[in-house]
């Protein structure tokens, strides 16, 4: 039973999107991502403030966690007319930016959801205009290992990213690379890309 | 107080997450604050930093501490990457 999850969906004319990886497996990892994931869709039904919309995630998620399992989480609401991007990072692998360019958003993370019901988490805003992509992903892609226990890493992550493709392609061309990369080793972790051109 | 060091290996992952977890419940079921020695260690997944969580979460309820020893630029990365970096008390 995996631990990666993401959701979006678009409420007046605003991409509420999100990707996270929980740290356990089993029972207790699919109850603590249910809850995450519920509360992610109860919380953005009424409120667009991203702080406390992290925030109530945050305390859904510190409840009775007895366990300390921990979700790596990263949240977006990415205004589809001006291209305003407004986003928080709990502790998870920064998205790349895909452009003229090929950048990490600036994201320095904060701690995971789960640790702390009281962590002031940064809001953080980026313009993201028409024709770019936000290319986001769990660490199963960057930490995917071959028989030499090589890891897949952010070079060859960032090596692979076209701004050319569409969202399917790219994702297409990265899972090929990474198979390629990893050849017959045993895959060791969940992997989940998510992939958003506006 | 009296403290115990814990040496981990080159790795803190789910193939050896209880073994380590164990060993520094040992430490901390003894009275004692525990320092995980991590001079070898270049990889720790999220099952890894979840025994770091749990044992400093169990050392504090007794009125202990969990330190890290020997950082390296490999496991400081994983620590800035997950937002843990200021978070875990250092020897």
């Amino acid at each position: 039973m995996g631990g990666d999850f993401y959701d979006f969906f678009i409420r007046d004319e605003k991409l509420f999107f999100c990707i996270g990886d929980v740290s356990g497996k089993g029972v207790p990892a699919a109850l603590v991502m249910a809850t995450t994931l519920s509360q992610f869709r109860n919380v953005t039904t009424y409120e667009e403030d991203l702080e406390k919309i992290i925030q109530s995630i945050n305390k859904a998620t510190c409840a009775n966690n007895e366990t300390v399992i921990f979700v790596t989480f990263f949240v977006g609401v990415l205004d589809l007319q001006s291209g305003q991007l407004q986003y928080c990072n709990a502790g998870h692998n920064k998205p790349f930016f895909v452009s003229d360019s090929i950048t990490e958003l600036p994201a320095k993370p904060d701690l995971p959801l789960g640790i702390d019901d009281g962590v002031a988490y940064v809001v953080r805003e980026h313009v993201v205009p028409t024709g770019s992509m936000l290319f986001l992903y769990t660490d199963g892609l960057t930490e995917a290992m071959n028989a030499q226990r090589e890891q897949f890493g952010r070079k060859r992550l960032a090596d692979n990213l076209k701004s050319s493709l569409n969202c399917k392609n790219q994702i297409d061309e990265m899972t090929q690379a990474v198979h390629e990369f990893v050849n017959n080793a045993p895959q060791s972790d969940d992997l989940t890309m998510l992939a958003i051109k506006v | 107080m009296n403290t115990e060091s814990y040496k981990l290996g080159e790795e803190l992952d789910s193939f050896n997450y209880q073994e380590v977890q164990d060993g520094i419940m040992a430490i901390l079921e003894k009275g004692c604050n525990a320092v995980l020695d991590m001079t070898e260690c270049t990889y720790v997944s999220s099952t890894g930093l979840r025994v770091l969580l749990y044992t400093k979460k169990v050392a504090a309820s007794k009125g202990l501490k969990l330190y890290l020893k020997g950082v390296g630029a490999e496991v400081q990365d994983i620590m800035s990457v997950t937002g843990f970096d200021s978070f875990f008390d250092y020897a």
